[in-house]
């Protein structure tokens, strides 16, 4: 009878631990969905302003086809990029075109003066930092989701919930790139 | 997990706050009743009933105006327009997003010392109030250091706690202003006599002594937790550490003195820590939190230049200029 009570009550407690540990799991799981729809959201408002970027600095550098070129592509490329390692890739060479871009434009000071170029600039760099703190946040969730599902215990609960691992949304870090020349 | 902790210390002391004020209010209540009836049992219990109905409209007041209340006492403005104040809206929207939480309301408040606090009710009803000598103070680094502070306040829950302790103990205070007047016009000799009289003395004293613990039961710790936070946000903890230093060496004084929320402000503000110099202290002192924050930035503390951070775009601009 003692045993009985004994195996019952350990039974008890290994099925409140895989509930707590299935909730964490589902709770990260989500917070990682939500941080990955703001970088979403972020990107989106990013692919939304080059174009008229590009229009802007056509009016006054028309000539820096190429580097216009490099942008819009770089952004077709990011539009169509799936899953986060692409993603942040193609994100990342935009980032250099359109860091090539603002290079290109500092030999016209005309372009420089132009309030709604400047007005992109600032949006542009407001959004760049909004989309690195968005990945911040996701990639916190998913390091403390991934390691859940990989550390035992609490693998076997993920095993069972089918709880899969999440990708890192890495953007390249600028300081390794390779530095653009650039031809005036 | 240390976060967590905090968070669960947070929800009990803020039960505790509550039953702890509502002892005080107790202890007030049947002193003011005793000075002004006697021993009179029917006399005491209206009064008491009196005392009891305030507290609870405290309470409710507190719960549902109490973030309110400190953005008034800040004189805080809202900002419903990016427009209005562009670098403090981006620093809280960005960081907001690092933290994963909503954008909380933003205020601006004309103060020109440097400084900045965040008040609330929960993660979701929260807000963060900048004096305009901070926005003028710091640059965009800095500003998102002492924003990251904020909004890690509220992710912990401080803001909860902090914002109905401000409240709760500026009724206690206001509430021993009345006693202590009431005893001055009232014909005490014909009512409760020379007890009555040593009674409320007594509540009248102890009222602001008992805020003051409150006050400084509340912070200390979650300030250092709240500062390794906005380490987490930034990933730059020199953008705050260079912050902290300036708030601290700022001689800008307060339009005002704030006693009521010191607590809730990054620093504790200029009128506030010369009165209570050290022995009440709310904030532990700046250069423990700077070493903690050294510790962060394994030992880079002292790296930051205005701009040295600059957004990725700009950078590259730099680079590839010929």
């Amino acid at each position: 009878m003692l045993i009985l009570i004994i195996v019952l009550a350990i039974i008890a407690l290994v099925v409140i631990w895989a509930i707590v540990t299935y909730n964490r799991l589902v709770s990260l799981n989500v917070s990682a969905e939500e941080g990955e729809s703001e970088i979403d959201v972020q990107l989106k408002r990013r692919h939304d302003l080059i174009p008229n970027l590009v229009e802007t600095v056509k009016g006054y550098a028309g000539h820096e086809r190429e580097t216009l070129q490099r942008v819009t592509d770089a952004r077709s490329a990011a539009i169509s990029a799936q899953g986060p390692r692409d993603r942040a890739a193609a994100e990342g060479e935009l980032s250099q075109a359109l860091g090539r871009l603002f290079a290109v434009s500092e030999a016209y000071p005309d372009l420089k003066a132009n309030q709604n170029f400047l007005e992109l600039q600032r949006e542009l760099t407001a959004t760049e930092d909004r989309l690195q703190a968005a990945r911040r946040f996701y990639n916190t969730q998913v390091e403390a989701l991934n390691t859940k599902i990989q550390t035992l215990p609490s693998r076997v609960v993920a095993g069972m919930g089918n709880f899969k691992q999440r990708e890192f949304f890495e953007l390249e870090d600028r300081a390794d790139a390779e530095v653009p020349s650039v031809a005036f | 997990m240390l976060l967590d902790d905090q968070i669960k210390r947070n929800r009990w002391k803020s039960w505790a706050l509550f039953s702890g004020f509502f002892v005080v209010y107790a202890v007030i209540g049947a002193a003011v009743s005793f000075a002004i009836a006697g021993w009179e049992w029917h006399a005491n219990l209206v009064v008491f009933a009196i005392f009891a109905a305030v507290a609870i409209a405290v309470v409710g007041f507190t719960l549902f105006m109490g973030d309110d209340m400190a953005v008034a006492v800040a004189g805080g403005r809202r900002v419903t327009d990016r427009k209005q104040a562009p670098e403090l809206w981006d620093a809280v929207e960005t960081m907001s997003i690092a933290a994963g939480l909503e954008m909380p309301r933003v205020y601006v408040s004309a103060d020109p010392s440097p400084n900045a606090f965040a008040a609330g009710r929960s993660e979701a009803q929260a807000l963060v109030c900048a004096n305009r000598g901070l926005l003028e103070l710091l640059d965009k680094e800095e500003l998102e250091g002492v924003i990251a502070h904020e909004i890690s306040h509220i992710r912990n829950l401080d803001v909860r706690l902090m914002t109905y302790a401000a409240v709760l103990a500026g009724s206690i205070a206001l509430l021993s202003e009345f006693v202590l007047r009431g005893l001055i016009w009232s014909d005490s000799d014909s009512r409760g006599g020379v007890i009555g009289i040593v009674v409320v003395v007594l509540a009248a004293l102890l009222a602001p002594l008992a805020a003051l613990i409150i006050q400084m039961a509340i912070s200390r710790r979650r300030e250092f937790l709240a500062d390794s936070g906005a380490a987490e946000l930034t990933r730059y903890p020199q953008g705050l550490a260079s912050a902290l230093r300036q708030l601290a060496s700022s001689q800008a004084r307060p339009a005002h003195d704030r006693n009521a929320i010191a607590h809730l402000y990054i620093v504790p503000p200029r009128l506030f820590k010369e009165k209570a110099a050290g022995l009440f202290s709310t904030h532990p002192p700046i250069s423990e939190r700077l070493a903690r924050l050294d510790g962060l930035a394994g030992g880079q503390l002292h790296t930051h230049r205005p701009r040295a951070r600059t957004a990725a775009m700009e950078e590259a601009m730099e680079t590839s200029r010929p």
